[in-house]
């Protein structure tokens, strides 16, 4: 790993920044506290976010979240706006691979006391219900190519027409499940190959199915609002739009290096290949990263009624008797147009996050109406042995980082370095004497994914609180998890 | 994975916070490509464990070199991905400036038979520069995983 070495100064006690020098067109502004901080400096995460402070028609700065990581193009906890009447552009690198990316929480009215002496035959009963894992395929059955370019429109209430999970669902999720603008007609024979097999599936890698108990709340009105009570038991889904979110990002990637060199852009990383808003290669990919971002709504969405069934076949009761209620839906790796202020001036930007969650405070228009009093609910898991947080959206976000947020914990670990650091090790046992009981499909996931790869995710919640961009309201410890 | 650094051409792995990252080198292109793509199964599975049973042609064609060997290394990852098939070997069977031409040997994947050994699901263009150092051609190419 190389070492960053760019002049950063303390402007607040949790913000950080790089003042724009030599083709940057503004600065680099960090969240983070001192240790969060030495992780950036000692992994490329700083120059990465130099390199996208250097793309044109970046407004504002380019932010990073308190637990960004190096990533590729983009750091991961990177988020950027661009002016499409500045000359600002789109690209692939600053969303991802794994397009939206994100995680759903589901409320009940179990009690640790009820479900602690079933943990284990819950997690077999979600693992069982859930396909995870490589390749792994069939949640439900494959799509018709017909259908699945119906889902990339449809989104989340193309699962629920299917009858997976319910319409009141959908105003608890992100852009309600479907973000506008998706068109299949973009989309290559491989992202549909890929596509079809997995609807209903986890994958592999940093996703998962989580089962917490709520052990401290913060924000008793808030958390009240969002269904969330000491003690009480809350599930997450952690995944994305899999082979066909990867594939999208490829073939545009290779459309965006020819797009680059046409509109003659330089970047400082190919994986930033970018194309001018409003250009024709622009368009069609933000049509076809829709169509993903709908894909994986449509996937969780999907998820989430597999798990409610879980839930109703290990506690022999219906959904309704459980109290199963979806508390939201947010999303990770996307790219939105959005309305912000630009030097008081309101502006529709293209808001790039990777690794970076939307926060929209209390009284904001996008945000969902059964939150609108109090503000959207931030979702924020930590590692499998440690926390996960429940956050909600304060004014700050809209003042200071384009409505967004952290999203996790961040990795600090390569996934090679946490192997090394596993062997000899029984991850699976250390977990149970942490009281977390897991199941998983790949030997070397659980190694790579342990708890001392990531960051402190209290820590990372913290510098959001302090800088009021997110505001806590429940914090919840892992008690079951299941690792694709 | 083993590295031959002693001869002209192998590949080997380098570490990345969230991802993987794979090295290769060669004394020409057609060896770097046989290499990366190498490098790039022996990540997915244990190349031991697929028989040779049928060959596939694929191809990838770019205005670059580093976009054509991501190209390259895309087909590779899509036979496994998209099309369930296992590779044993790749080989580089023609060599243009904007295409390249080879052949996958293996066989349809089997969960019985074959263990994945990491789940790489995209090829990524982060800093991927080939160049020359001490007279071959090396390459790093980070993988999203």
């Amino acid at each position: 790993m190389e070492k960053s070495d760019f002049d950063l100064k303390q402007k607040e006690p949790f913000l950080w920044e790089i003042e724009p020098t030599g083709g940057m067109n503004v600065p680099v502004r960090v969240y983070a506290d001192s240790a969060l901080l030495s992780d950036m400096t000692s992994d490329n995460t700083l120059e990465q976010s130099v390199n996208v402070a250097h793309m044109p028609g970046i407004v504002g700065a380019s932010l990073v979240m308190p637990d960004a990581h190096w990533g590729y193009g983009f750091p991961i906890g990177g988020v950027a706006a661009f002016d499409p009447e500045a000359g600002g552009v789109v690209s692939p690198g600053g969303i991802g691979f794994d397009i939206n990316c994100g995680v759903r929480m589901l409320r009940t009215d179990l009690t640790r006391g009820q479900v602690a002496p079933k943990v284990q035959q819950l997690v077999n009963a979600l693992f069982k219900r859930v396909p995870c894992g490589v390749g792994s395929s069939g949640g439900i059955r494959a799509l018709s190519e017909k259908e699945l370019r119906r889902l990339c429109v449809e989104g989340a209430g193309w699962a629920v027409e299917q009858g997976f999970g319910r319409e009141e669902d959908l105003e608890r999720t992100e852009d309600q499940g479907a973000l506008s603008g998706a068109d299949p007609a973009v989309l290559s024979e491989r992202a549909i190959k890929r596509g079809r097999p997995q609807m209903g599936t986890l994958g592999s890698g940093n996703h998962f199915l989580e089962v917490d108990v709520v052990t401290e709340v913060y924000d008793e009105r808030v958390a009240e609002a969002f269904g969330v009570a000491l003690g009480g038991i809350v599930l997450q889904i952690h995944c994305g739009s899999r082979g066909f979110g990867h594939q999208v990002c490829t073939d545009f990637l290779k459309v965006m290096q020819q797009a680059t060199r046409r509109y003659g852009i330089e970047v400082r990383d190919r994986q930033l290949a970018c194309a001018p808003l409003g250009s024709p290669e622009a368009e069609r990919y933000l049509a076809g990263m829709a169509c993903a971002a709908n894909y994986a709504w449509a996937n969780r969405q999907t998820i989430l009624s597999l798990v409610e069934r879980a839930l109703e076949d290990v506690f022999d009761a219906d959904r309704q008797a459980l109290g199963l209620r979806q508390v939201y839906d947010v999303c990770h790796n996307i790219a939105k147009f959005e309305e912000h202020k630009v030097g008081g001036l309101p502006r529709r930007l293209c808001v790039h996050r990777k690794g970076a969650t939307r926060a929209l405070p209390a009284g904001h228009p996008a945000t969902p109406l059964p939150y609108r009093d109090v503000g959207q609910p931030v979702l924020i898991p930590g590692d499998m042995g440690t926390a996960s947080y429940l956050l909600v959206g304060a004014p700050g976000a809209m003042q200071r980082t384009w409505g967004s947020t952290c999203h996790g914990a961040g990795r600090v670990m390569s996934r090679k370095g946490a192997v090394k650091r596993a062997a000899g090790r029984s991850i699976k046992r250390e977990l149970a004497d942490g009281g977390v009981t897991v199941r998983y499909t790949g030997r070397l996931t659980l190694a790579e994914e342990m708890p001392e790869a990531y960051k402190d995710v209290n820590a990372v919640v913290e510098v959001m609180h302090q800088a009021g961009i997110t505001r806590k309201v429940a914090r919840m410890k892992p008690l079951g998890v299941v690792k694709g | 994975m083993p590295e031959r650094k002693k001869s002209g051409r192998g590949h080997g792995t380098f570490e990345h916070t969230s991802d993987l990252g794979l090295r290769a080198w060669g004394r020409d292109l057609t060896e770097l490509f046989d290499e990366a793509g190498a490098g790039l199964i022996e990540l997915m599975l244990d190349p031991a464990t697929v028989r040779p049973k049928e060959t596939r042609q694929v191809s990838a064609e770019a205005e670059e070199p580093e976009e054509l060997l991501i190209g390259w290394l895309e087909e590779v990852l899509f036979a496994l991905d998209g099309e369930g098939f296992a590779s044993a070997s790749v080989r580089v069977e023609r060599m243009g400036e904007r295409r390249v031409v080879g052949a996958l040997v293996g066989e349809l994947f089997s969960p019985r038979r074959h263990t994945i050994r990491t789940r790489v699901k995209a090829v990524t263009y982060h800093d991927v520069n080939i160049h020359r150092a001490q007279g071959r051609l090396e390459v790093r190419v980070i993988l999203d995983v």
